[in-house]
C-alpha cells in the first residue's frame, strides 16, 4: 500500500516528518518498508498484513495515525458539501426523462449490498492534475476523469468501485448473478476469459459485463463517448471473489480488498463520495440511486476482562486504561452488567476484531510492544524432557559420529527431478510427485538420498575436488502401505566416497574402496547400535553386480552399500569411481542395544601365533573366519586378518590370507603346547573345510 | 676354573665392556651392551653361577671380584646412559612440515546453527520434538486457525503432493510450509504444561534466488501453561537473541499478524552489519527481522481440545538459514545446498 504523505496529511493533522511517521507506523504494526520520492513528494510504502484490510486506504491509515497521535480524523465528507444525490440511501429517483435502470441481486450469498448510481450527461475527459499526481504516486495509471474518480475513491476509502457505460447495457439492466457455463467476457486487460458457474458476475439483460469484485469488461467500459454512467459500489463475498480471482489468475486492487473484507458501512459513503467527485469533475447530474440489499448494521460486541488481559500480556491493566485505549481506536466501550468485564462494540471497518484476544492485541499495540514489560517465565519442572528429546539427540549424535569418522555433512534438495530418480532406479511405484512443482528439476519428493549426494559428488568433482567423503542424514518419502505421514517418511543416512581417504605426505594414500566404506559403516553401527555389521551380496539398480551388498545387523537388513555402476558413472559424467551406502536410521534405532557391562582386561598373557594360507578366490572371507572361530574354540581370544595378498608367487585365481591369532585362557597362563594344539586344529580345519593350503 | 683365571677373565670382560659402552651411540646399542655384559646369558652371570662350584675359601674373594665387576659396569652404563640422553638427538627434523592427515569431517552450517539454537532452550527445560515433513493440510493450516479460502493462507504458499489421502477429513497431503504443525501434534497428545522446541525442514514454493529457497529450516518453540504471558515471551526471546548474536544485541518487538497467535509480533535485532545505522544488509532500516512470535490463539487451543479459558502461552518460529547467514556473513542462501566442500570445510 503506497501512501503519499501529503494526501495523508489532508485527513489528519500531524507534525511528524515522513521518517518519524514511518517509525511510528512500523511500531504499531503497519510496517513501512520504504519511503520513496515521487515528483519530489514522499510516498510511504506500507506492508499491510492480511488482517488489516481497513488500512488498505488513505483514510484507514489516517485513522490509525489519528489514534496514534490523539488527533481528530478529518474525513472528506466533513469538508465538502453533500452531493446532489444525497448521502442517504435512496431507493429510486426517476428523473423527468424517465431514465431508468433495473438493478437486481440474484445471488444474495455473493453480494449482500449493491448501490448503483445513475449519472447522466457526463463529459468524459482527463482528470485534473492533482488527482492524476496522487494516482500516479499510488501506482495507478490515470485513464479519464470517471475511471480516475473510481480509483481515487478506492484508494481513499478502500471501497472498490466500478463505472459502467450505462448506454451500452442491454435493457438498462444490471444483475448480480453467477455466471453460466459457456459464458465468457473480455476483461479490461484485454483478455477473453471463459467463466464458470461458480463465478459471480455483473450482467446486463443478456451477457456478463464484469467479473464481480475483480474486473470490469471492455463491452461496458467508460470511454470518451460515454454520456451516462452507472457507478457501482457493492459488498461482495470475500471467498467468492478470492476463488474467482484465483481461478481466472487475475488479481486486482479491487479483488485484493474484497478478499480481505471491506467496511460494510463504507459502501454508501464511497458511493456518495464518488458521485460528488464525478459531478465535480465530469459534470452531469445524478439521475437515480439504486440501493439494493442494505441491511442494518450489526455491531460486533466483545467482552473484555481486564484481569485476563493483564495475565495474557503480563502487565497490570485497569479497565479504565483499556477503555481509554479502545475508545481511541473507535470502539464503543461500556461496562457490562456482568461486572468487571468491558463490553466493546467494534467499529464496522475493523472486521478483524472478533474475539477478546484481538482486543488484547489492540491494547498492546496502543501501549507499544516495546513499553510492555519483559520477564522470565516461571515454570514447573518436568521429567519428561528426556523422552521427547532422545530421538533428536540420537539423530544429532549420528551426525556427530559421521563427522568424527571423517565424513562431511551435506544437505541436498528433498525435491529432485524425475529423471534423477530414474537414473538411480528409484522411480518405481512409491514415487511421490509434487502437484504444483516450481520446476521439473524439483518435481518429486526424493525416495532416496542417492540422487542428491550424487549431485554433490559431481559438483565437487567438476570443481576440481578429487577426494570426497560426504554424508547426509535426511528424510525420504515412499508411498507405501497406508498413506499417512508417519508411514511414508523415513530418516536415512547416505554416505558417498570417492578418490583417496585423507592423503598426506607421510604416506597416507589409501584409495577409497568398498572396504573403506564397509569399515566406516561397521564403526558407525558398532558405535551407534552396539552391534556388528554384516554384508551379503545383493544387486541394486545403481551398482554393478558383484560390487554391492545388502547391509545387515542383528539379522535385519539395515541398508545397502556398493560401488556406483559404470552406467551411472557414465550417465552422471563422474570422472572417477565412487562408492555409496544408505542406511535406514529407524532400523539402526531398532537394533540399538544397551551397552554391555565393561570387563576388566585379562590378567594372563596371550600366546600369539600367525597363520598364512592360500585360498581359492571363490572362498568368501566370512567362511574362513567362521572356520577359524569354530576350530579354535574358546581359546582364540582375538583373530585378526593382518594381510591379504594376490599375485606371484600366489597362483592366479587364488589369494593368500594371514591371520594373527591370540590364544588366551582367562583363568591361568596358557602353555605354548596348548596354544599350538589349538593352532594345529585351525590349520587342519582350514585345509579340510576351506581347501586352504598352508604357506 | 681357578681364581686367577677368573680374575683374568673378568678383567678382559671389563675391558671389552668399557669399549662397548663407549662405542654405543644410541640407547638401543647401550641396552644391547648391557644385555651382553650383564644379561642373564652374559659371561659375568655365568661366572656368578659357577661360584658355588668353587672351593669355599675362594668363593668370597671371587664373588667380591664378580660383584665389583658388575658394579663398575653398571656405573659405566648409567654414566653413558646419562651422556646419551643428554647428547643431541641427531639432526633437527623440520617440525614445520604439516602433521599427518587425520580423518575428520564437518557438520553442515545449518545443522550447527539449528543445534546451537535448540541448545539454548534445552537448559530452560524445553523438550526437543520433531514432526513429519509430509503433513496433513489440516495440521499445516486449519488447526492453526488458517481457514481455507482465507487470504492468510497466502503467506503460506505450499507444495501439495499427488497422493491419495488415507484420511480425507485431514485434507490433502502437503510438504509442511512451517514447523508449527508440530505444535498441534504435540498438544493433541499431551496436556499442558508444555515447553517444546521443534527444529525441522520446511518447504515453500519460492523460486531460488540469493535470499529465497523452496527448502529451508526453522526452529519453532511453544510454551503453554496457565500463566505464561506476552511479557515472558519478550523476556525469553530477548535472552535467546543476546545469546545468539552477542550480549549487546538490541532487540525490538513490533506488531505483526499470524493467524495462530494473538497478539502477534515480529522480532528485529539492530542490524549486525551496521549496528543500526542503516546499510544494504538491513535495506537501510537499521533493523533485521529475525523471527515471528506471539501468544497462542485461543482457536488453536480449541482445535486441540484445550479449554482456551484455562491455558495460555506463547509460540515463536525462526528461520535457521537466515540466522546462519547473518552470523557467518553469507550473502547467498543457495550456498547451503550446493554442498561445495570448499564452503562446508570452513565450518
Amino acid at each position: 500500500m503506497r501512501v503519499p504523505f501529503e494526501w495523508l496529511k489532508e485527513y489528519v493533522t500531524m507534525r511528524l516528518s515522513p521518517e518519524a511517521l514511518a517509525e511510528r507506523l512500523t511500531m504499531v504494526g503497519l510496517e513501512v518498508t520504504a519511503i520513496e520520492q515521487v515528483e519530489g513528494e514522499p510516498v510511504l510504502n506500507l506492508e499491510i498484513t492480511p488482517n488489516r484490510a481497513d488500512c488498505l486506504s488513505i483514510i484507514g491509515v489516517a485513522r490509525e495515525v489519528a489514534a496514534l497521535t490523539s488527533q481528530p480524523l478529518k474525513p472528506p465528507s466533513d469538508r465538502r458539501a453533500a452531493s446532489p444525490g444525497g448521502t442517504k440511501p435512496a431507493s429510486s429517483r426517476p428523473t423527468a426523462q424517465a431514465l431508468r435502470a433495473v438493478v437486481r441481486i440474484d445471488d444474495r450469498h455473493g453480494c449482500e449490498h449493491y448501490i448503483g448510481r445513475l449519472i447522466k450527461e457526463v463529459r468524459v475527459a482527463s482528470s485534473p492534475a492533482w488527482m492524476q499526481r496522487r494516482l500516479v504516486a499510488c501506482g495507478v495509471r490515470p485513464i479519464n476523469n470517471v475511471v480516475d474518480v473510481t480509483n481515487y475513491v478506492l484508494l481513499e476509502y478502500g471501497q472498490p468501485l466500478h463505472a459502467f457505460d450505462f448506454d451500452r447495457l442491454s435493457q438498462g439492466t444490471l444483475r448480480v448473478r453467477r455466471a453460466q457455463a459457456g459464458e465468457s467476457l473480455t476483461t479490461l486487460d484485454g483478455v477473453a476469459r471463459s467463466l464458470s458457474a461458480d463465478m459471480l458476475v455483473i450482467a446486463d439483460a443478456a451477457v456478463p459485463i464484469a467479473v464481480a469484485g475483480v474486473m470490469g469488461g471492455t463491452g461496458s467500459e467508460v470511454t470518451l463517448q460515454t454520456r451516462t454512467l452507472l457507478v457501482e459500489s457493492a459488498l461482495f463475498d470475500p471467498v467468492t471473489v478470492r476463488r474467482t480471482a484465483r481461478k481466472l489468475g487475475l488479481a486486482s486492487e479491487s479483488s485484493y480488498r474484497f478478499e480481505r473484507g471491506v467496511d460494510p458501512q463504507g459502501v454508501e459513503t464511497a458511493s456518495a463520495r464518488a458521485a460528488t467527485l464525478i459531478l465535480e469533475l465530469a459534470g452531469g447530474e445524478e439521475a437515480a440511486c439504486y440501493d439494493v440489499g442494505a441491511k442494518p448494521l450489526k455491531r460486533v460486541g466483545v467482552l473484555v476482562d481486564a484481569g485476563r488481559a493483564s495475565r495474557w500480556l503480563g502487565t497490570p491493566l485497569s479497565p479504565t486504561a483499556i477503555r481509554t485505549i479502545l475508545a481511541k481506536l473507535s470502539c464503543h466501550v461500556a461496562s457490562s452488567e456482568a461486572g468487571g468485564a468491558l463490553h466493546v462494540g467494534v467499529p464496522s471497518f475493523r472486521r478483524d476484531l472478533t474475539q477478546e484476544v484481538d482486543l488484547y492485541e489492540e491494547v498492546a499495540r496502543a501501549i507499544g510492544y516495546d513499553r510492555l514489560p519483559s520477564t522470565i517465565p516461571i515454570a514447573s519442572l518436568t521429567l519428561r524432557s528426556a523422552e521427547e528429546t532422545a530421538s533428536y539427540v540420537r539423530a544429532q549424535s549420528l551426525r556427530g559420529l559421521c563427522a568424527s569418522l571423517g565424513l562431511t555433512e551435506a544437505i541436498t534438495w528433498s525435491l529432485i527431478a524425475a529423471d534423477e530418480a530414474a537414473a538411480v532406479g528409484c522411480d518405481g511405484d512409491g514415487t511421490v510427485r509434487v502437484a504444483n512443482p516450481l520446476s521439473q528439476d524439483h518435481a518429486i519428493v526424493r525416495p532416496s538420498l542417492l540422487a542428491g549426494l550424487l549431485q554433490a559428488l559431481r559438483r565437487n568433482l567438476s570443481r576440481g575436488r578429487t577426494d570426497i567423503a560426504l554424508f547426509e542424514v535426511g528424510r525420504v518419502v515412499r508411498a507405501q502401505g497406508r498413506i499417512v505421514p508417519e508411514n511414508i517418511e523415513c530418516l536415512q543416512l547416505g554416505v558417498v566416497l570417492s578418490g583417496r581417504w585423507f592423503p598426506d605426505w607421510t604416506g597416507g594414500k589409501t584409495p577409497c574402496s568398498f572396504w573403506l566404506l564397509k569399515g566406516l559403516l561397521s564403526t558407525l553401527v558398532r558405535r551407534f547400535c552396539g552391534c556388528e555389521l554384516q554384508t551379503a551380496h545383493a544387486t541394486h539398480a545403481w551398482s554393478d553386480s558383484g560390487q554391492s551388498a545388502a547391509v545387515y545387523a542383528e539379522g535385519r537388513v539395515v541398508g545397502v552399500a556398493g560401488k556406483l555402476s559404470r552406467k551411472l558413472r557414465e550417465a552422471c559424467e563422474l570422472s572417477q569411481d565412487a562408492w555409496y551406502a544408505e542406511l535406514a536410521v529407524g532400523e539402526l534405532e531398532a537394533i540399538r542395544r544397551a551397552p554391555p557391562p565393561l570387563l576388566a582386561p585379562a590378567a594372563f598373557p596371550p600366546v600369539k601365533r600367525d597363520v598364512s594360507i592360500i585360498l581359492d578366490d571363490r572362498v568368501a572371507f566370512d567362511e574362513v573366519a567362521r572356520t577359524i572361530r569354530e576350530a579354535a574354540g574358546a581359546l582364540a581370544d582375538r583373530i585378526e586378518l593382518i594381510d591379504r595378498f594376490t599375485g606371484a608367487p600366489v597362483p592366479p585365481g587364488k589369494h593368500s590370507l594371514t591371520f594373527a591369532i591370540e590364544y588366551r585362557d582367562p583363568s591361568r597362563t596358557l602353555t605354548a603346547a596348548e596354544a599350538d594344539a589349538a593352532h594345529q586344529r585351525i590349520a587342519e580345519a582350514l585345509t579340510s573345510r576351506c581347501g586352504a593350503a598352508l604357506r | 676354573m681357578t681364581r686367577d683365571a677368573l680374575t683374568q677373565q673378568l678383567e678382559e670382560l671389563a675391558h671389552g665392556a668399557s669399549q662397548s659402552l663407549a662405542a654405543a651411540s644410541t640407547l638401543a646399542a647401550l641396552e644391547a651392551a648391557r644385555v651382553k655384559y650383564l644379561g642373564s646369558k652374559s659371561e659375568a652371570t655365568r661366572i656368578l653361577k659357577e661360584l658355588p662350584s668353587l672351593p669355599a675359601q675362594e668363593r668370597a674373594a671371587v664373588g667380591k671380584l664378580a660383584n665389583d665387576f658388575k658394579r663398575r659396569i653398571e656405573e659405566a652404563l648409567s654414566v653413558r646412559r646419562a651422556a646419551l640422553v643428554e647428547a643431541p638427538a641427531g639432526p633437527a627434523i623440520d617440525i614445520t612440515l604439516p602433521g599427518s592427515a587425520i580423518p575428520h569431517g564437518r557438520l553442515h552450517p545449518v545443522t550447527r546453527m539449528m543445534d546451537a539454537i535448540v541448545s539454548l532452550f534445552v537448559p530452560l527445560g524445553f523438550e526437543v520434538v520433531e514432526g513429519p515433513e509430509v503433513e496433513w493440510e489440516y495440521y499445516n493450516f486449519d488447526a492453526l486457525n488458517i481457514p481455507p479460502d482465507h487470504p492468510s493462507r497466502e503467506s503460506f504458499d505450499t507444495f501439495f503432493l499427488e497422493l491419495p489421502s488415507a484420511e480425507p477429513k485431514r485434507g490433502r497431503l502437503v510438504l509442511r510450509s512451517h514447523t508449527s504443525p508440530v505444535q498441534i501434534r504435540v498438544m493433541e497428545r499431551r496436556k499442558p504444561p508444555l515447553r517444546i522446541v521443534v527444529p525441522g525442514k520446511v518447504f515453500r514454493p519460492d523460486p531460488l534466488d540469493p535470499s529465497h529457497s523452496f527448502m529451508f529450516h526453522q526452529v519453532e518453540g511453544l510454551m503453554v501453561d496457565n500463566r505464561t504471558s506476552f511479557a515472558d515471551l519478550k523476556g525469553i526471546l530477548d535472552q535467546v537473541l543476546k545469546a545468539l548474536f552477542g550480549p549487546q544485541t538490541k532487540t525490538r518487538f513490533r506488531p505483526h499478524f499470524f493467524p495462530f497467535t494473538e497478539p502477534s509480533a515480529e522480532v528485529d535485532i539492530a542490524c549486525t552489519a551496521c549496528q543500526g545505522q542503516g546499510c544494504s544488509t538491513c535495506q537501510r532500516k537499521g533493523w533485521l527481522e529475525i523471527m515471528g512470535c506471539g501468544m497462542v490463539h485461543p482457536n488453536v487451543f480449541k482445535a486441540v481440545g484445550y479449554d482456551p479459558a484455562k491455558v495460555q502461552g506463547f509460540a515463536f518460529g525462526m528461520g535457521v538459514e537466515r540466522i546462519a547467514m547473518l552470523t557467518h556473513g553469507i550473502k547467498d542462501i543457495r550456498l547451503f545446498y550446493e554442498n561445495d566442500l570448499r564452503f562446508l570445510e570452513q565450518c
